[in-house]
């Protein structure tokens, strides 16, 4: 009896160890960035649909929006969806996007291309929507988080304050949202209500800064305050993923930085990140003008497909 | 949650010792008990959402009319249990029924969670932000929020001096405790640590070094910590506190350091947490231990390290640059091109930091010598050496060249701005005369003290332009920051480097850290994230003199991916 008592504590324990999340759960030894698509525009909201299909944006083409065949092909998508900067799948199958350049948040029918606007005079930079139909974005310059109801399109303001909300993502159970600084140093959660509204704001991440040399010195060396804290997306196990000037930062459901995974050498910078692929297990990253992808040891979320329990069982 | 805590500490994984609560952790008859009352703590201010338990345990005699000392626990589920790894109520009752230990209060409080707003939901917890969150957060909700409310309700009254009040916790609660003290020795004067977690899960690695450079606060503090600690992704438990431990004996304070042979356990600090109780409360001084002045071997060199007949030499130039990164400084260095060079084939590179205590014949490194032999054997590739001196501001250079003034800034400071100098203004200096490689693996940087860490320093900031490191007695600490590196290390994808390190157990321990430990981490850290590395650990002091005698050794190791195995 003692032995089986021991055995199962011993077995708890591992689980418990198993909330530790180090960069060799996430990275494959020798997988490298691979070049995904390039040119001379200004490539973000990356996304995938309902079958892994890896879609993005260039903010600058009048083409707008593309998505990646399965052999890797860049092909072009839809037409005249022009100047997103973020964009979801949501649970109704529709396209939901951000156009704050002519002040739009629309939703695009993917069958017809139709485009309807859900919203006019707002400047959204990302979203998310739940599985409710609950839609958030982010509006930088106002900093502030939106509400948007997709059904009843019932608009209210969600959080104000942060000084630069940007990237916006959900824990896989959709219970909690989380969203990144580009002006400050955390990743933000807040619990998500039935009534959609955002409750118990904390200041849950802190992303890893680079340092400030020029600084006045200190006992201890100085940071810059913000590291351009950009697109956010969660994985399957509840990780959250950030782009920063430094590289990808992803934390554990607990807040904690885990890893920091630079990107190629000789970017101009990261915009934003997200999972696709078969099986969700590529990540893939706009980079200003280049689009590059890693395989990886963890699947993303599809947050179109509902809630999920979060670590995966098997 | 509170079952599984409770079982986190009481099995560690690894047990090397049989660590059980000892005679004051069993109930004797006669002894009488104290009540232990439970509580939940909802409409948190400090973090807004959050719900907990908490339990107070009042000793039987305790009189309202006289103040009684107090003492706070993190993951309190876990100590207040009378089967649990510290049996903290049965302790009490005894030692205070024994007059070994004052009146005594204890708060035992458990982490905080968000529910999730529906079913299904998880809850946010609160555990990691709450205890490893370097700030008075955390204190300020006991002091401010909590113990008011529970002081209130069961109208209990504490001793006013902070001497009279502990904080106690393990793992991640044993950082908490040294961080409530730390932000408010005002309240708490005592802290009791067991397996603290004085990592990187929150930044928590950052007190050896501030507790160096910060005036000596009020605290006495016991450490306990187990050689089979962890060693993970946030840090090595074993290092982090050996370093804390150095750093309070650094300054002075009172202080004692318990080493057990457990992996991450509570069990160790349960067995003597009586005695440590006790002493937390006491005036006993700590008995400073006296070393005996250390054996430092004499190393000698090897023939790889002295002129050979028929050996061909290479030729050294001595020029001067001025930079436009370091604006307004000016610096000598010194290139060495070996007599095997050959304009059409782009040579390796090596560039050393403070370059004229390395280009010397008769120094502690002899780097052309040692070059001249190497590649004549065809043991390291055709490699041109680059020995550059930090940078100066003013008409004359100093007689003692370690003394440039702005050498530390150069050297010591994190981030890219060295690298962007030798990338961009010294590599080209060389490379408008002599073919040098571009590529990383060709290209080897090295150096001694903050040189050692400037070395590294440029590789972590441009991998894709230096592959190979060699650093000596590394200033890995906080001169300027340093002291990051494990931490970033650990929590980084690995980079395509190859790092020599080497350093000597009797290396310095200053206000800017303890070199030999930051040196270790280092390693520990590189062998976490499976990095080509190499760690040479001898008994030398602050010296380039073992680093010297081994740099053959060195520049085989780096250079091995050239060398063509017949």
């Amino acid at each position: 009896m003692k032995r089986i008592l021991l055995v199962g504590l011993m077995a708890l324990s591992g689980w418990l160890m198993a909330q530790d999340m180090p960069l060799s759960q996430v990275l494959i030894p020798g997988e490298k960035w691979q070049l995904v698509a390039e040119g001379v525009g200004f490539f973000d909201a990356p996304t995938a649909d309902g079958e892994g299909n890896f879609y993005f944006s260039d903010m600058r083409s009048e083409q707008g929006l593309f998505r990646v065949s399965a052999d890797g092909k860049v092909l072009p998508f839809l037409k005249g969806a022009k100047g997103i900067s973020g964009m979801k799948f949501g649970p109704d199958g529709k396209l939901y996007a951000c156009r704050g350049r002519t002040g739009e948040l629309i939703c695009i029918d993917v069958k017809t291309s139709k485009i309807t606007v859900l919203a006019k005079d707002v400047r959204p930079n990302d979203l998310v929507v739940t599985h409710k139909g609950y839609l958030y974005f982010t509006d930088t310059l106002k900093k502030q988080v939106t509400f948007v109801s997709t059904k009843t399109g019932e608009l209210k303001v969600a959080d104000v304050g942060i000084t630069g909300p940007n990237g916006i993502c959900l824990s896989p159970d959709h219970g909690t949202l989380a969203v990144s600084d580009f002006h400050g140093k955390h990743c933000w959660t807040f619990r998500v209500e039935k009534d959609g509204s955002l409750k118990f704001k904390q200041p849950y991440m802190t992303m890893r800064r680079k340092p400030d040399p020029g600084a006045e010195r200190g006992i201890l060396p100085k940071f810059k305050t913000s590291c351009r804290g950009d697109g956010m997306i969660t994985d399957a196990f509840g990780r959250y993923f950030v782009t920063t000037e430094l590289g990808v930062q992803y934390f554990d459901p607990t807040g904690r930085i885990s890893g920091v995974i630079p990107g190629p050498a000789g970017i101009k910078g990261m915009t934003s990140v997200t999972f696709a692929g078969p099986n969700l297990e590529f990540m893939y990253i706009t980079c200003f003008d280049k689009v590059y992808r890693m395989k990886t040891r963890t699947r993303g979320v599809l947050y179109q497909k509902g809630p999920q329990a979060y670590p995966p069982r098997k | 949650m509170r079952t599984i805590l409770f079982f986190l500490f009481t099995c560690g994984l690894v047990s090397a010792a049989d660590y059980r609560p000892g005679p004051d952790a069993q109930r004797r008859e006669g002894v009488p008990r104290g009540k232990v009352i439970e509580g939940t703590w909802n409409n948190c201010k400090a973090f807004p959402g959050t719900t907990r338990s908490y339990w107070v345990y009042i000793p039987a005699q305790y009189d309202p009319k006289r103040s009684a000392n107090l003492m706070v626990f993190q993951d309190g589920g876990g100590f207040v249990r009378e089967k649990g790894h510290t049996r903290v109520p049965i302790v009490f009752d005894n030692l205070i029924h024994k007059k070994e230990l004052p009146v005594t209060i204890g708060l035992f409080v458990n982490p905080g969670s968000v529910p999730g707003a529906e079913k299904g939901n998880q809850p946010r917890r609160n555990r990691a932000f709450e205890y490893d969150t370097v700030s008075a957060d955390y204190a300020n909700f006991i002091i401010n929020e909590l113990w008011p409310a529970v002081a209130k309700e069961h109208k209990l009254v504490i001793a006013k001096d902070p001497r009279a009040r502990a904080i106690c916790g393990n793992s991640s609660g044993g950082i908490a405790a040294f961080t409530a003290a730390w932000h408010r020795p005002d309240f708490f004067g005592g802290v009791i640590s067991h397996i603290g977690s004085f990592t990187n899960i929150r930044g928590g690695y950052v007190y050896p070094a501030l507790i160096r450079k910060t005036e000596k606060k009020n605290i006495r503090v016991l450490l306990q910590e187990g050689r089979r600690d962890l060693d993970n992704l946030h840090g090595h438990w074993p290092l982090s506190n050996a370093q804390l431990s150095k750093a309070l004996k650094y300054i002075g304070y009172e202080h004692k350091m318990v080493w057990g042979e457990d992996g991450h356990s509570g069990r160790h600090g349960g067995s003597i947490f009586p005695e440590s109780a006790k002493w937390i409360f006491s005036a006993a001084k700590v008995k400073p231990v006296k070393k005996a002045a250390p054996k430092i071997p004499v190393y000698k060199y090897t023939k790889d390290s002295e002129r050979q007949k028929n050996v061909p030499r290479g030729k050294v130039t001595k020029h001067i640059l001025e930079s436009k990164i370091f604006k307004g400084t000016r610096r000598e260095f010194f290139v060495y091109v070996p007599a095997q060079y050959k304009p059409e084939q782009a040579a390796c590179v090596m560039v050393f930091q403070d370059g004229h205590a390395y280009v010397k014949e008769d120094g502690d490194v002899r780097v052309p010598i040692v070059f001249d032999n190497l590649i004549a054997r065809g043991e390291m590739p055709v490699t041109i050496g680059i020995f550059v001196n930090p940078g100066h501001r003013g008409e004359a250079f100093p007689d003692n060249r370690w003394r440039a003034n702005n050498r530390s800034f150069e050297y010591d400071s994190l981030g890219d701005q060295y690298a962007r100098f030798v990338l961009k203004e010294l590599l080209p200096a060389v490379g408008a005369k002599y073919n040098l490689s571009d590529k990383a693996a060709d290209r080897a940087i090295c150096g001694a003290s903050s040189g050692g860490i400037c070395a590294f320093t440029v590789a972590w900031e441009r991998p894709d332009a230096f592959g190979k490191v060699y650093s000596m007695i590394g200033s890995f600490t906080n001169i300027r920051g340093g002291h990051v590196y494990p931490s970033w290390i650990r929590k980084t994808a690995r980079k395509p480097v190859k790092v020599f390190l080497q350093d000597g157990r009797n290396d310095l321990d200053n206000t800017h850290g303890h070199w030999p430990l930051a040196n270790e981490q280092m390693a520990a850290a590189l062998k976490f994230m499976n990095w080509d590395h190499k760690f040479v650990y001898g008994e030398g002091k602050h010296s380039l003199k073992h680093g010297g005698v081994i740099l053959p050794d060195a520049l085989r190791w780096l250079w091995a991916d050239h060398v063509k195995k017949d």
